[in-house]
């Protein structure tokens, strides 16, 4: 195992990507026809509780697979890493709503299963029958962060042959009303990396571990006033967009810098066939 | 091969003490905390069964009335956080050093925004006031910099960020890494698991309520605590003495691919997870010397693991001693994992075997068990292995080793 560096940083190849986006008012269809994985048979009512930000992770990993002819079969020991953000806002307003007038009886009881951060990558693991770990990431803010960084040093945690990196949330967050609908229109993004260990091809994600990021927290913050991140949070949104220029034949390359001082990069190759060869 | 990564420091909150020695002296007597507790709905006290986290110390150099104040979730991750690092001698010896945290967490944002609602706010319909993730604020408050994680696997959250801790120190990516995990009791989350019928409803005997394996089980008890741990290198370890708790030898995670709540009747994934963690630490079924089970007092649950132990210890099955510390301290939900880590720790540090109590009648179908019902024993301990199991379908173990 390599110590990363600035000259060698963490890396994975990329082999497919796929990208979804749904508005709020789509979701009603989209819970009554569960996205079909080959050898996978779900119920007709599986998505029916799940969280908006699983939903739209699993079409952009149907999405992926077509794209790059994937058999999703081939990877039952592969990981699911998924890093969504505020999973289950909407939902929240209705349960804590419910239990205000009801108490404990007035909770739902998916409300746990399918609204914290393991909610994704668990829904995702059984809708394509995959048996490596299936993890949450993040959840807050910088969950993208966390999710990336994950995805590049969990690779020889459990022997992982590849690892469905998903990254989702809403744009912009929605500001629900007293029934959990937003207030305003909001598009919920979802981008899907398959990535395998090493760097074949023009296709990758890397991390490159920088300084230490001390001059972050240099003054040491109150416990009633934090010092907040002044950094711009990086959305799912621009990593849709890298993904989508390079699916038009333009060559790209989104980077940004984490929080703790690191920096990860993802290089899109333009063809998709240079992408394929990879896997 | 890579480097050995050991535990150099750790710091709890549980429902059996906020120390090591104090987790012990309860493990190891049997002691349960579980009892009658109340959740406040409204404005009535519902009474219930639980595991309470007492007190949460104020770490040092924190003013007690500001810590009073902050939501309990972050006083819990903040106090076993700090605890670690002063444990492990680098509170105030951490400027140099890049301190990765990775914090095990289920409901992080569903805790802040009950918490909030039942102080009277609404914060879930404010998303610019949801400013700063839990692992963010710890990093902040100790004045430490490296990278950081939120990671959640639901009861198995407290293995995988450990896992993931051990793979930054080797990568180089920190220098030490805090890791464990923290949790609240919630009414809310009571509510689901209790609408779930996944809960004790033996309010006339709570102390006897968290049974697992025992054929009158009928639910487990939830409770709440934290325990974080500081790993290192083993080569850092030695280079400034400090104390070694334990090895992280190995780790093991797989997908039921089943269902999102009930356990697989398949044991092969959940086996699965258990020889991988053994094969990482290249260590064989016999030579664990305990095993921490999931087993949370449920009767798909515990009859799920035992065939699953099965599978893997084989032979060995009932010469491998095996027991559940929730029967002691509740499940400790998203902390579980981290909790019953800190209970491996003290089998291996004691040379002792924390017992299952109430494990009266064991259930025909787990009986196959190396079970330790009511009483601790002395047992020659140098490895153990423990498994966490969660929602979503998450199978995870952890295997730990005395350090030479």
């Amino acid at each position: 195992m390599s110590t990363p560096s600035p000259d060698s940083p963490l890396e994975a190849a990329i082999v497919a990507v796929g990208t979804a986006a749904f508005a709020q008012g789509e979701f009603v269809a989209l819970r009554k026809t569960p996205p079909a994985f080959p050898g996978v048979e779900l119920a007709g009512h599986f998505l029916k509780h799940a969280d908006e930000q699983t939903i739209v992770a699993l079409e952009a990993v149907r999405r992926a697979a077509e794209r790059f002819e994937l058999d999703t079969r081939d990877h039952e020991r592969w990981a699911i890493v998924a890093a969504p953000k505020f999973v289950g806002r909407l939902a929240g307003v209705q349960i804590l709503e419910r239990f205000a007038k009801s108490g404990g009886s007035g909770v739902p009881p998916h409300a746990v299963a399918q609204n914290s951060l393991h909610s994704v990558s668990g829904a995702v693991s059984i809708a394509l029958g995959i048996h490596g770990p299936n993890v949450g990431l993040g959840g807050g803010p910088w969950a993208m962060a966390d999710g990336l960084t994950a995805a590049l040093t969990l690779f020889d945690t459990a022997r992982i042959p590849g690892i469905w990196l998903l990254l989702t949330q809403f744009d912009p967050e929605p500001t629900p009303d007293e029934q959990g609908r937003p207030l305003a229109g909001t598009t919920c993004h979802a981008v899907a990396l398959a990535l395998m260990p090493g760097a074949a091809g023009n296709s990758r994600l890397s991390l490159y571990p920088g300084s230490a990021g001390r001059e972050l927290s240099r003054d040491k913050p109150t416990l009633d006033k934090p010092t907040l991140d002044k950094r711009p949070e990086p959305s799912v949104a621009e990593v849709a967009a890298c993904v989508e220029s390079a699916e038009r034949g333009l060559a790209t390359r989104w980077s940004c810098w984490l929080p703790w001082g690191g920096r990860i990069e993802l290089r899109l190759a333009a063809a998709e066939q240079t992408l394929r060869r990879a896997a | 091969m890579p480097e050995q990564v050991w535990i150099t420091g750790l710091g709890l909150a549980t429902p059996l003490g906020d120390t090591l020695d104090a987790l012990a002296e309860n493990l190891l007597a049997g002691r349960s905390a579980t009892r009658q507790v109340f959740d406040r709905q409204g404005d009535r006290l519902v009474p219930c069964v639980g595991a309470a986290v007492e007190r949460i110390n104020v770490p040092q150099g924190f003013e007690p009335a500001a810590f009073a104040a902050l939501p309990r979730l972050r006083q819990m991750a903040l106090a076993c956080a700090a605890g670690a690092l002063a444990d492990a001698g680098l509170l105030d010896d951490s400027d140099d050093l890049r301190v990765g945290i990775v914090l095990g967490q289920g409901g992080e944002w569903y805790r802040t925004w009950q918490e909030d609602a039942a102080g009277g706010g609404d914060q879930i319909r404010h998303p610019q006031r949801d400013r700063q993730s839990l692992v963010s604020f710890v990093q902040q408050q100790l004045g430490v910099s490296g990278a950081i994680a939120s990671v959640g696997a639901a009861c198995a959250s407290g293995n995988y960020a450990i896992a993931l801790a051990r793979q930054w120190v080797r990568h180089g990516l920190v220098d030490v890494c805090l890791a464990g995990s923290a949790e609240i009791a919630c009414p809310i989350t009571r509510g689901n698991f209790q609408n779930l019928r996944a809960l004790s409803r033996r309010m006339d005997d709570p102390e006897r309520a968290s049974r697992p394996f025992d054929r009158d089980r009928d639910g487990f008890v939830m409770g709440e605590g934290g325990a974080v741990f500081l790993l290192e290198s083993a080569s850092s370890a030695r280079r400034r003495s400090a104390r070694a708790y334990a090895e992280v030898a190995g780790f093991g995670a797989t997908s039921d691919a089943s269902h999102m709540v009930i356990p697989s009747e398949n044991p092969a994934p959940a086996a699965d997870a258990m020889r991988g963690a053994l094969a990482d630490a290249q260590i064989d079924p016999e030579n664990i010397g305990y095993v921490n089970a999931h087993a949370t007092s449920t009767t798909v649950g515990d009859r799920a693991e035992a065939r699953a132990l099965r599978l893997v210890f084989g032979p060995h099955t009932a010469t491998t001693p095996v027991s559940s510390t929730k029967s002691m301290t509740g499940h400790l939900v998203s902390a579980a994992a981290a909790v019953e880590a800190a209970a491996c720790i003290v089998a291996i540090q004691q040379q002792a075997l924390p017992p299952t109590i109430n494990l009266d009648q064991p259930d025909p179908d787990c009986g196959e068990l190396c079970h330790v019902p009511h009483q601790a024993r002395a047992a020659r301990v140098e490895t153990t292995l423990s498994n966490s199991f969660g929602f979503g379908g998450s199978n995870t173990s952890l295997v730990l080793r005395k350090v030479a």
